[in-house]
């Protein structure tokens, strides 16, 4: 039997692949549910925890951080950071533990750079101060090591693009790598002893694994066209990653054993009518599924889509009035939330991952992206495959 | 701007290219219609543009009530917006979007608007209100030109020139003689007893105008906006950055090489590929990535190299055409791609998203938006197909020699046999007479070609914190010390190796390079032991920012 949230999500916003669940009820209903969340909370079936960050914009186009619960409810402040620092705040990714969250805060320099520093903010008290760690220069890309001991990042630091790494207990900087082509979109293994990453050292974007401190870098793709974003599998023997290799694909997903053999594309779209480009990429922390936004090169929008991670079919996907992106996965791989752009607005949405029961968290006045679900103390949480344990030394 | 704007703006644009301010130059005509093919030997593959179905009964609905020639209208349509419904983006201050398929902007949208009787907003979204508007707008124009005939394409000029806005003279005839004319021609085999390009008996004569300076297939238009890049590699060309005109051809090359700008770029290609401006030359700084632009969420992430502004080390090519629009024109596309080629070969830049890039939105926390319009796969896949870039063949990777575990060092009672000793990283590993040791400084680690099981790794600094690799021995020995470790570019050059005798004499220090020769021994020299425990230490002290690897050790006799 359908809930009525789960009717609202189908009927009103969002098309459902392969689990026949669609409803023709009508919209006033999904319309109240979706601005009234706790309505959803109330009649969920499988009851939604922990919060979920995101970035909203704010005066002058600064982002701040705000947070709202997973289940609805007000939307509260992050950080207490005022405008006037004259920078913006972006929830760069919660530490393993979900304890903490790194902000990433970015001030605009002219000619188009940016100032960035990391900051590490405890969530059990928010509003708080995010306690600054790292450099300062242009970050991206974080990547948490396991246990939450350090992370790796890229910069321009000292070269056009390098990959760092950053010990939080002593607070040393260490370099990983250190090529003129320039190294991207590092990704620590399940078991912290591999950092998956892109360089074009070779001349081309590819797909690399090196130690955890820099050593035996290793090639993994020979394709024409660029192979970038390696994620690992939560059980650390499947690397996903996007590829232009084949063009009629676009920019598409695909999947190669932690070596690198038996390279392949993942998804398999009966649907798909033409070239598409992905990003956003994420495990679901059991590993079962991926999700990803899939966008259309001609501008017809995209949206969320989640897939088997062994078979590639999909099993849902949401459409929305424009584009639906930036996929983030509940800490018990039920649910997902994402962005959801309309017009001159975003907000956070949440929805199953079998595609139902989709809830517009947010008010739909304001501009709210980059979600991260953070999980609380009461959280289930998906058991994910464990890795082989490190050696040691 | 919002988010969500910028979102959808794939491509980040100069502040706006929007035709405009003053010049300086005589009305030098550039060209015809045959500009196009002199000034790109590649452009006679290209299909014309075909105008969407059910827009010429439009053009013809409005042409018949405002008495302003459909092909006109049409024209116009094709030069600004390849006849899509546009939503042109304010980027600059004082500078008005541009709106529909016929680009109006400003006062001139209102003026059309009310000329038409429609109101602002569905001269913005409707297509027909739009043309109409545009229409009732060049009607009026026409009549202040005081244009008897308005058959008479050539007495339009004037009115083309100042809708178009272009106040840069070449600019400004360029867009009338080299843009809506043709365009004109190729719709219109015959107008009346006129056929082709007949119509126009002034049409100029075909101008010699030079290529550009780095690539053969560009008109060389110089922009005075340029100046010298800095020296070594922080000026050294490493990025294209892909930028769209948020209008017309004209109207942007026009712009860029106004003074009054302060704003230029390398190359302008025009919406059908049919023609590339060169303003810059490669070798100088081009003035494209303002500084004025508000980058918060829009700005670049590899803008920024050593502290150098990103126009240090960057190639800018302005497409004409607008970032929100539905769709670009796959001739535009393919010379785009053409001219990125031959850049990346004669600057030596890599040919990937990372160095081929949108000036478009950059989120800190991600690289760059490839958006939902500019279609970047096909883009950089035909980068790469101009190139030749085929494939590299997949080597079968280097079988990775397993080292072979050496049979496990037993005390040796007979003083005479060989001596082999593996002091393992893991001291679980080590037999009776080897011992590992380090302190909670080092931190394991793990890789493919490491030696058993993992090693130690410890970041180079002024303190010793050796790693220590014990040995016993029962008589005096002369043997080889080889060391394992695992490589890599940030390891130390320098890794301080010391070798002590049991009575703690060190009798050798050996710095070797642990960013090569990994996973597989080393030797570091011939040494004299004493019986007892001797051990070779591996010091963090050294050149700072490395990384020293302790993986394991082996004495054996030569």
């Amino acid at each position: 039997m359908l809930t009525r949230s789960r009717s609202v999500g189908a009927a009103a916003l969002l098309a459902l692949l392969g689990c026949g669940r669609s409803s023709k009820d009508d919209s006033t209903a999904s319309e109240r549910v979706a601005s009234e969340p706790s309505v959803a909370l109330a009649t969920s079936p499988d009851p939604v925890c922990g919060r979920i960050v995101f970035a909203t914009e704010a005066e002058h186009e600064l982002q701040r951080l705000e947070w709202i619960a997973a289940s609805g409810g007000p939307i509260s402040p992050v950080t207490t950071t005022p405008l006037d620092a004259g920078f913006s705040e972006f929830p760069a990714a919660p530490t393993p533990d979900a304890r903490a969250l790194l902000v990433l805060s970015s001030q605009t320099l002219a000619e188009g750079q940016t100032l960035d520093h990391f900051g590490l903010l405890e969530l059990d008290a928010l509003p708080g101060t995010p306690r600054a760690i790292g450099p300062q220069a242009q970050l991206r890309n974080p990547s948490w090591a396991p246990d939450g001991t350090w992370l790796v990042f890229e910069s321009n630091a000292e070269s056009f693009r390098d990959l760092y790494r950053l010990d939080l207990a002593s607070g040393s900087v260490l370099r990983l790598t250190n090529d003129p082509q320039g190294n991207f979109e590092p990704a620590v293994s399940p078991d912290g002893q591999r950092i998956a990453f892109v360089s074009s050292r070779d001349g081309n974007a590819e797909i690399y694994v090196m130690t955890a401190d820099g050593g035996s870098p290793t090639r993994l793709t020979y394709a024409i066209g660029d192979d970038s974003a390696p994620i690992w599998s939560p059980e650390g023997q499947t690397i996903a990653f996007f590829s232009g290799r084949e063009r009629e694909r676009g920019i598409d997903l695909f999947v190669m054993d932690a070596e690198g053999k038996h390279q392949r594309p993942l998804i398999d779209d009966p649907t798909r009518t033409q070239s598409i480009i992905a990003r956003d990429a994420s495990f679901s922390p059991e590993g079962k599924h991926l999700a990803f936004t899939q966008l259309v090169p001609s501008g017809e929008g995209g949206g969320v889509v989640i897939v088997d991670a062994q078979t590639g079919k999909v099993v849902a996907r949401t459409i929305g009035e424009r584009v639906d992106e930036q996929p983030t996965w509940s800490p018990d791989g039920q649910h997902l939330a994402f962005a959801r752009n309309r017009g001159e607005h975003s907000d956070i949405a949440r929805i199953r991952v079998d595609g139902s029961e989709l809830v517009v968290l947010t008010s739909g006045e304001g501009v709210h992206w980059l979600p991260r679900w953070v999980a609380d103390r009461e959280c289930p949480r998906a058991a994910p495959p464990r890795p082989s344990p490190a050696s040691r030394g | 701007m919002s988010r969500l704007s910028l979102a959808s703006l794939s491509l980040l644009l100069l502040p706006l290219l929007f035709a405009g301010c003053d010049d300086d130059r005589d009305g030098r005509g550039i060209g015809d219609p045959g500009i196009a093919d002199e000034g790109n030997d590649d452009a006679a593959e290209q299909d014309p543009p075909e105008v969407p179905e059910g827009l010429d009964e439009m053009f013809a609905a409005a042409s018949d009530e405002f008495d302003v020639p459909a092909t006109i209208l049409r024209s116009v349509a094709q030069v600004e917006t390849l006849w899509q419904m546009v939503e042109g983006s304010v980027e600059f201050d004082g500078q008005e979007p541009s709106v529909g398929m016929m680009a109006l902007r400003g006062a001139n949208l209102e003026e059309g608007a009310a000329l038409a009787g429609v109101t602002v907003a569905d001269a913005t979204n409707e297509p027909l209100a739009n043309i109409r508007a545009a229409a009732a707008l060049l009607s009026a124009m026409a009549d202040e030109q005081g244009i008897s005939d308005r058959s008479n394409y050539e007495a339009w000029a004037e009115v083309l020139g100042d809708y178009s806005g272009i106040t840069n003279v070449d600019a400004r005839n360029a867009y009338i003689h080299a843009e809506v004319f043709p365009a004109i021609v190729a719709s219109t085999p015959t107008v009346g007893d006129q056929g082709g390009r007949d119509i126009f008996a002034e049409l100029p004569e075909d101008q010699t105008v030079g290529a550009g300076p780095d690539y053969a297939g560009s008109i060389w238009r110089p922009s005075p906006n340029n100046s010298a890049r800095p020296g070594g590699s922080a000026g050294d060309p490493s990025m294209v950055v892909i930028h769209t005109c948020e209008g017309s051809y004209s109207g942007c090359w026009g712009w860029l090489v106004n003074p009054d700008s302060g704003v230029s770029a390398h190359y302008v290609v025009n919406n059908t590929g049919s023609e590339i401006s060169q303003l810059v030359a490669e070798n100088r700084k081009g003035w494209h990535v303002g500084a004025t632009y508000n980058c918060s969420l829009n700005g670049n992430t590899d803008c920024a190299k050593n502290g150098s502004g990103s126009n240090n080390f960057t190639i800018g090519i302005e497409h004409a055409g607008y970032a929100k629009q539905a769709s670009w024109d796959a001739n535009q596309i393919d010379a785009s791609a053409r001219l990125v080629c031959d850049i990346s070969q004669g600057q030596d830049i890599v040919r990937d998203q990372y160095h081929i890039v949108a000036h478009g939105r950059l989120q800190p926390y991600n690289r760059i938006d490839p958006g939902p319009n500019w279609p970047w796969a096909s883009y950089l896949a035909a980068i790469q197909t101009y190139c030749n870039e085929m494939p590299q063949p997949e080597p079968e990777p280097e079988p990775q020699p397993e080292p072979q575990p050496e049979p496990d060092p037993q005390p040796n009672p007979d003083p005479n046999a060989a001596i082999s000793i593996i002091i393992d990283s893991n001291d679980a590993l080590n037999g009776s007479n080897a011992d590992m040791t380090v302190s909670n400084a080092w931190t394991s680690g793990s890789g493919p070609t490491d030696w058993q099981t993992g090693y130690w790794w410890r970041s180079t600094q002024a303190v010793s914190d050796a790693a220590v690799f014990s040995f016993y021995l029962d008589a005096p020995a002369q043997l080889v010390v080889d060391a394992w470790w695992v490589s890599g570019t940030n390891r130390s050059a320098a890794a301080p190796f010391m070798i002590f005798n049991s009575s703690q004499q060190k009798i050798g220090t050996v710095y070797a390079n642990q960013q090569q020769n990994g996973g597989k021994w080393n030797t570091l020299g011939i040494y004299n032991f004493q019986a007892g425990w001797n051990h070779v230490d591996l010091s963090v002290w050294a050149a700072a920012g490395y990384v020293v690897v302790a993986d394991a050790v082996r004495v054996r006799t030569p």
